[in-house]
This record gives C-alpha cells, sequence and structure tokens, in this order.
C-alpha cells in the first residue's frame, strides 16, 4: 500500500515537472509580449522625383507582439524640397480618429485599429501622405522623418508607448538644390552641412524585437512610481546630439543636448499632474533615422504603488531552483528515513 | 474767445470741459470697441478652394450626423405626432432624457420598489418607429428613493440606483424583455449644471460614485444582449471628468459630453484633444465618442428657426467630416410647447404651433449627396469652408459660409485640378434655394469658377464629364 502511494506521488511529481515548466513557458511569453516592441517606416525608403512630381509614402507599422489600438503618426520634411498634400488612414488603420493636419514642412494624423478586440497585430500600412516635390536637392537627399511626438498605443504593455524606432525615407528631386535664403548669414549652419553629407540609403526596418538603440532613457523606469510632480529624466544618448523629448499626457516637448559623457538629463519646469506619464526621446542618427526610447511612469504623491508591473525577466534560474526543488522532493519521497 | 468763454467765468468753463469729458471719454471707448470688431471681422481670410479631383481619399460616413436628441420639455411621448418626419430624416440614434422624472417608471424603494415601464415603453417605441435605436440617459433620481425626494439628489441608498439601472438595461436589452440590441445607457444629463445637481467629479456629492453604482447595476444585468454604458455627459468636454471616468476601474464603454459652441472649429479641438488626453490609456481611444447634444447656443434662440442654424450645423458637419464622434447628436427634434416666437431648439415646432419644419431640419439629407470617397480639398477660409468628395465619377464639393455675426459675403473662387480636358455639366444646387445646371468646358486640366456665398449659405457643387 505504502509502494502504490510511493509511486503514485512519483507519477504525480513526473507530470507536473511537464506541465509546470509548460506554465512558467507560458507566463514568459505573456512577459516577453508585455515589452514595447512596435516600429513604424515609410515605404518607399527612398524615392527619386522630378518637380512637381507627386508622390505617396505608406506609413508602415510592425506591431511585433504588440496590440495596437492607435498611432498618432507625425512627420517632418523639408518645406522647400516638398509640400504635402494630404494624409489619411491605411488599410491597417481603419479608424481615423483626429483628421490630419498639414502644416510647412509637418503632416500629422491619428489612427486606430476596428476597436480593442482587433487590435492591429499585423504588419501593414497605417497612413499615406501624398506630398509633391517643389525643388530640387541636387545632389543630396532630403528626409522625411518620424518626430519624437509619434506614438503608438498598445493593449495590456507596460508602457502605453509601444513605439521602439522609426525609419523615414529620403527623397531625391531632380534638379539644382533652391538657392540659400538671401537672408542668410556667411555662416553655414550645422544643419545645412548635416543635410549635405546625409546618405541616400536608410537603414532596414528593425525587427519588432527591441534592439540596442542609439537613445535610452534610464530612468524614470518603465512604471517607476514618483512622488516628485518635477522628476529627472535621464538617459544616453551620442554625445553633442539633441534629443527631443515629449512627455504625455498634456504633451510637453523639448529639446536637451546631450553632453560629452553621453549623458543628457530634464526635469520639467512646470509640474506634471499626478497619475501616468509618458515620456518619448528621439534622436536624429547620422544615418538620419530617427531612434525613439520610451518609458512611462506613475507620478503618485506617495510612496509605493499598486500598479507596479513586473518587468521581464529571465526564467532560467526559475526552472532550475524549481528542478532542484523537485529533485530534492523526489530523493525525500524515495529514501526511507 | 467763444461765445460760451465770454459769457462765463473760466472757472465753470473747466468744470463744463472736465463733465463733456467724463460724458464723452466712455462713449468715445465704446466706438473704439465697435471699430476694433468691425476691422477684426474683416481681417479674416477668404477662401480659395482647390480640389485635387485625383486625390481620393478614405470613404465619408454620413451616418454620424443622423443622430437627434428629445429633451424633456413635456412628460408625454413627445417624438409620437412627428414619427414620419422624424423618420424621413433616417436617424441613427434617438436619445432621450428625464426617464425617471418625466415617466412614472420608479415607487418605492429598497425591497419594495416596483417599476412601471408603460410612459417610457411607448417614449422608445417612438423611437424605434422613426428607425433609430435609443439613446437613454439614466436621468434623474426617482424621487422614490431620492434623498429628500429631489430627482436631483443622491439616493438614501446607493443599492437601490443600482437596481435602477440594473431594471432598466433588464428591460430593454434583455432577451426576455423588449430584447433590443446596441443601446446606449448614459449615465445622467449634464451632471454638472446646478440645475441637474451640481455634481463633481470627486468629492462629497461625486458623479463617480453615481457612476459606479450604475456600474454595479449594468454588471447585475442578466440574460441582456449588447448594451453600451458610458458618461458623464458633461455641458462640455471637460479633462478633469473624462480622466476621472477613465481611471475609476468602472465599466466605460463610451464617453460623452455635449457642445453648445458657435465655433465650428472647436468641434475639431474637442476631438483632438479628448484623443490625446486618452493616449496614455490605449484600451480608451477607441471606444465610440458621442456628443450626446450640439448647437450653436445652449440658451432659446430665434436664429434656431433661421439658415444660420442649418449653416452652422452644416459647417460642424464639415469640422468633424474625418475624425469625427461616434455620434453627433443634434437637439431636438422638436420644440416644446409655448415657443410661438420660434425661439425653441427643435428642428419641427410644436404641435400647438402648426408642426412647421425649420432649415436645420433639411441640412442633414442634404449633406447626404456628399456621399463617396473624400477628395483631397485646401484653400478654406475663415468664413467659407467645405469639403469634397467623388462617387461615380461625379466630384462634389460642399460649401458652407458660416458667419457668427451674420453679415459676411463672398465670392469664392473653386478651382477643380487635375481633371481630363472636355466639357463637364456643373451643377449648383445652394441649400433651400436655386438648383441650376451649366455646361462647362475644361480647356486645361484644371477648370475655375466663381461661387457667390452669402452669409449663411450652404451649397453643393456637381461636376460631372459630358457625354
Amino acid at each position: 500500500m505504502k509502494k502504490i502511494f510511493l509511486y503514485v506521488a512519483i507519477g504525480l511529481t513526473l507530470l507536473a515537472i511537464p506541465a509546470t515548466v509548460f506554465l512558467v513557458g507560458q507566463q514568459q511569453e505573456i512577459r516577453k509580449r508585455a515589452a514595447p516592441a512596435t516600429t513604424l517606416s515609410l515605404s518607399p525608403t527612398t524615392v527619386t522625383k522630378e518637380i512637381n512630381e507627386t508622390f505617396k509614402l505608406n506609413v508602415d507599422i510592425d506591431p511585433a507582439t504588440n496590440q495596437v489600438t492607435t498611432v498618432k503618426v507625425y512627420l517632418t520634411y523639408d518645406p522647400a524640397v516638398l509640400t504635402a498634400t494630404a494624409i489619411t488612414n491605411g488599410a491597417n488603420a481603419p479608424k481615423i480618429l483626429t483628421s490630419g493636419i498639414i502644416e510647412s514642412g509637418t503632416a500629422s494624423i491619428t489612427v486606430g485599429a476596428a476597436s480593442n478586440a482587433q487590435p492591429i497585430a499585423t504588419r501593414g500600412t497605417v497612413a499615406v501622405i501624398t506630398l509633391q516635390a517643389i525643388a530640387g536637392t541636387g545632389t543630396a537627399t532630403s528626409n522625411v522623418q518620424f518626430a519624437s511626438n509619434t506614438f503608438v498605443g498598445g493593449l495590456n504593455e507596460p508602457t502605453a508607448n509601444v513605439l521602439v524606432g522609426t525609419t523615414g525615407a529620403s527623397v531625391t528631386v531632380s534638379g539644382a538644390a533652391p538657392s540659400p535664403a538671401p537672408s542668410l548669414t556667411p555662416t553655414a549652419t550645422p544643419s545645412a552641412t548635416l543635410t549635405s553629407t546625409l546618405t541616400p540609403t536608410l537603414p532596414a526596418t528593425t525587427s519588432g524585437e527591441a534592439t540596442s538603440s542609439a537613445i535610452q532613457i534610464v530612468s524614470p523606469t518603465a512604471n517607476d512610481s514618483v512622488t516628485s510632480t518635477s522628476p529627472t529624466i535621464q538617459g544616453k544618448a551620442p554625445p553633442g546630439s539633441t534629443v527631443t523629448l515629449t512627455i504625455y499626457s498634456e504633451p510637453q516637448t523639448v529639446t536637451v543636448t546631450v553632453d560629452a559623457d553621453g549623458n543628457w538629463s530634464y526635469t520639467p519646469t512646470t509640474a506634471l499632474e499626478t497619475g501616468p506619464h509618458n515620456v518619448v526621446a528621439s534622436v536624429i542618427t547620422a544615418s538620419g533615422a530617427t531612434e525613439t526610447a520610451s518609458t512611462s511612469f506613475v507620478i503618485s504623491g506617495e510612496e509605493g504603488s499598486s500598479s507596479d508591473i513586473p518587468v521581464s525577466g529571465s526564467i532560467e534560474t526559475t526552472i532550475l531552483l524549481m528542478a532542484i526543488g523537485i529533485a530534492l522532493l523526489l530523493f525525500g519521497a524515495i529514501v526511507p528515513i | 474767445m467763444t461765445f460760451l468763454t465770454q459769457q462765463t467765468k473760466p472757472r465753470t468753463v473747466s468744470l463744463i470741459s472736465v463733465l463733456a469729458l467724463l460724458v464723452f471719454l466712455p462713449l468715445m471707448l465704446l466706438a473704439v470697441q465697435n471699430i476694433a470688431v468691425l476691422i477684426t471681422r474683416a481681417t479674416g481670410t477668404p477662401a480659395n478652394i482647390v480640389v485635387d479631383t485625383t486625390s481620393v481619399l478614405e470613404p465619408i460616413d454620413t451616418n454620424f450626423y443622423h443622430a437627434f436628441a428629445q429633451g424633456g420639455e413635456e412628460s408625454t411621448d413627445m417624438l409620437a405626432p412627428v414619427i414620419g418626419d422624424i423618420r424621413a430624416l433616417r436617424p441613427k440614434v434617438i436619445r432621450l432624457d428625464h426617464l425617471y422624472d418625466h415617466y412614472d417608471v420608479v415607487s418605492g424603494s429598497g425591497g419594495s420598489i416596483a417599476f412601471n415601464w408603460t410612459k417610457l415603453d411607448a417614449a422608445v417605441n417612438s423611437i424605434l418607429a422613426t428607425g433609430a435605436r435609443p439613446i437613454l440617459a439614466l436621468s434623474y433620481m426617482p424621487s422614490s428613493i431620492a434623498q429628500g425626494g429631489s430627482v436631483i439628489n443622491p439616493p438614501n441608498d446607493w443599492n437601490d440606483w443600482a437596481t435602477v439601472v440594473q431594471r432598466t438595461i433588464e428591460h430593454f436589452s434583455g432577451k426576455g424583455e423588449r430584447n433590443l440590441s446596441g443601446v446606449y445607457y448614459e449615465v445622467w444629463n449634464e451632471p454638472d449644471l446646478a440645475q441637474f445637481g451640481g455634481w463633481k467629479p470627486g468629492g462629497a456629492k461625486s458623479y463617480m460614485t453615481l457612476y459606479q453604482y450604475a456600474s454595479t447595476g449594468a454588471r447585475r444585468a442578466q440574460n441582456v444582449n449588447t448594451f453600451y454604458l458610458g458618461g458623464p455627459s458633461t455641458t462640455g468636454l471637460y479633462k478633469t471628468w473624462i480622466l476621472a471616468l477613465v481611471q475609476s476601474g468602472a465599466r466605460v464603454d463610451f464617453l460623452s459630453w455635449h457642445t453648445y459652441q458657435a465655433d465650428p472649429i472647436q468641434y475639431d479641438r474637442d476631438q483632438r484633444n479628448v484623443i490625446e488626453w486618452l493616449l496614455p490609456y490605449p484600451r480608451f481611444t477607441l471606444i465610440p465618442k458621442l456628443i450626446t447634444e450640439f448647437g450653436f447656443t445652449g440658451d432659446k434662440s430665434t436664429l434656431y428657426g433661421a439658415h444660420y442654424a442649418a449653416a452652422h450645423a452644416a459647417a460642424v458637419i464639415r469640422q468633424l467630416i474625418t475624425g469625427g464622434p461616434t455620434y453627433l447628436v443634434s437637439f431636438q427634434p422638436k420644440d416644446g410647447p409655448g415657443q410661438e416666437s420660434g425661439n425653441g431648439w427643435g428642428l419641427i415646432t410644436h404641435e400647438t404651433n402648426g408642426l412647421r419644419k425649420k432649415p436645420r431640419y433639411y441640412i442633414y439629407n442634404f449633406i447626404d449627396t456628399m456621399a463617396g470617397s473624400r477628395l483631397s480639398l485646401s484653400g478654406e477660409g475663415t468664413w467659407v469652408t467645405g469639403f469634397a468628395s467623388v462617387k461615380d465619377a461625379v466630384i462634389r464639393i460642399l460649401l458652407v459660409n458660416f458667419d457668427r455675426r451674420g453679415s459676411h459675403t463672398e465670392n469664392v473662387p473653386v478651382t477643380f485640378q487635375n481633371l481630363e480636358p472636355g466639357p463637364y455639366s456643373l451643377r449648383t444646387r445652394y441649400f433651400l434655394g436655386t438648383d441650376t445646371k451649366t455646361t462647362e468646358v475644361a480647356t486645361t486640366s484644371a477648370l475655375t469658377k466663381q461661387i457667390p456665398m452669402t452669409s449663411q449659405r450652404v451649397a453643393i457643387l456637381e461636376l460631372s464629364k459630358s457625354p
């Protein structure tokens, strides 16, 4: 009788091991999913046009493992070379949440999935911008880029903004570049120099997995609960570059310069409201691509927060400890006292 | 020396001068202010409309503005005498408020609470007879359960309020009762208004408590079809109310507010604001947003009986034609009684005043002509705005000259770009006005016409290729 009981215990334990590994793996999958991993890119990435020609650029999304509800697209371009004539939604974002706005050098629109039950979970086009070439670029190119306040909202994620990277497009317009405006001083501005040295090929769109980025937000970390209504936001980026920071929910956009050690920081000058906030930091890399990093934090007004979501971690240690524990249990069950 | 200075003492002259200055200074300030207003009015941007006939954008939604809200100016089924007229408006939703203080639904409290749906059923039946789905504003507090018997007070026992909501949902959405699907239940009506209780988004008389218990009632409702619970139905779009609701943890299927603003741009601004506020809450960006009452003023005005109201509705619809709310609800289908001066909010006058249709009644179906895919349009001005569409190779442009002060007239250049050269038929239809057809020849890829637009005029141009 005692032996039967022992065999049943061993059998149950043997069944429990794969079941536990499966369940832990699933948990890890959920945690893995709970990480911003969405990228936006323009397609085609390179365009060559004649003056007065009209062309379209698709705003494509790769949500990776995210379930996207909302995409706020904010594009910038050189108004001396291009003019936007229209912006609308794409097939992958059937809802227009706010109508498109076109101004000199910028175009924006906020689009959405059909519903929370049908989020954007596959690659596709979320918006389409129509542009017209109005001046030549000579041998250089003109970039169409995502601004730092571009935002992608995802369901069930630790941060509301799940955007991790953007890739713009470069446009070559046949014909001489517009001559400098007479009011320009003889000393060329750094941005003019940068534009002329940009390479026409842009880096390929990153995959859905988050990769090492030119920009990082060191603090606050995701879902930090802070008490200060003016928390210092710190991060890293290439030395000397300019970081554009946008703080939601009442959008505040500022730029900060990265110091020689690659550090940057910003402390809001006006107090933020209590509640959740998102921060998007972006920097334009030497290749012309915009890289972004985002984080979210909660201003609780008090120490600690019950809304903290655990960050994703490795399961190897857990499995090892569990395996040791099970082995000890088996040892204890088999070896007679 | 003047006669006055010759005949009077210097001190008297000084006194008269000072008095004259005191009298004329305010008058002069008033005159300067009026001149400033006139100058400001004259410094808008005239429209220069350009439509790219090849730049086809998203499909146009012509459903969202076929929505109406009947206020409780009488404790009767107000829509019954105008069902046919309202059906002709092809309404998608019709909102009703004063459920519990006009239709004698609830009696008793606690264990002896009882419901009589006879009168409310009749009112809802009238809504259904028009082809619309009801939006039921769960208002106000039934006096039998309210503190002090006042319908704008909290209940003596919040569980009674939850029971009232539960039974209302079960009655209309219940599969074993009225069996309606897709009913919107809006918690209260204009809670922030003193006359409707002066609720706050927190504190002692908190709307959030009212909402939480309504949500509890909704959760308890059994054997029901799909329905939507939402709010806060405030007199305007207020960030604190919206965020308090989405942070409440209660069931929120839609967000609603009212807008009584003459400036059409404000409606677009509100849409942008609410989405911006909701970005940190991705679960709420996609839920329906309903402007459950709108108009150019919340006060009664004879302008509701004029072209002014129709032009305002058209100008607001233009602002929301893309990126707009799920429903833009016009207040209201029918005037109350005693509004013979024509100052009621209604699209139709009261039966005691002839059931006459006002201009605004006709604007919704007129705008429906614009169904199709939106075309890229640029060059809107301060007064004249518009949008364009294409359907079955017919290009249409809607123009509206809404001038809040009612005097601006403009001759609007309208250019159709990227046309195939050749003959075209151009139909120019003014809202409740002339309808003319001309033949135009596009010798190049562009065709320009001058369209006279007097104030509060709405026009639709239709361009089609001649065979």
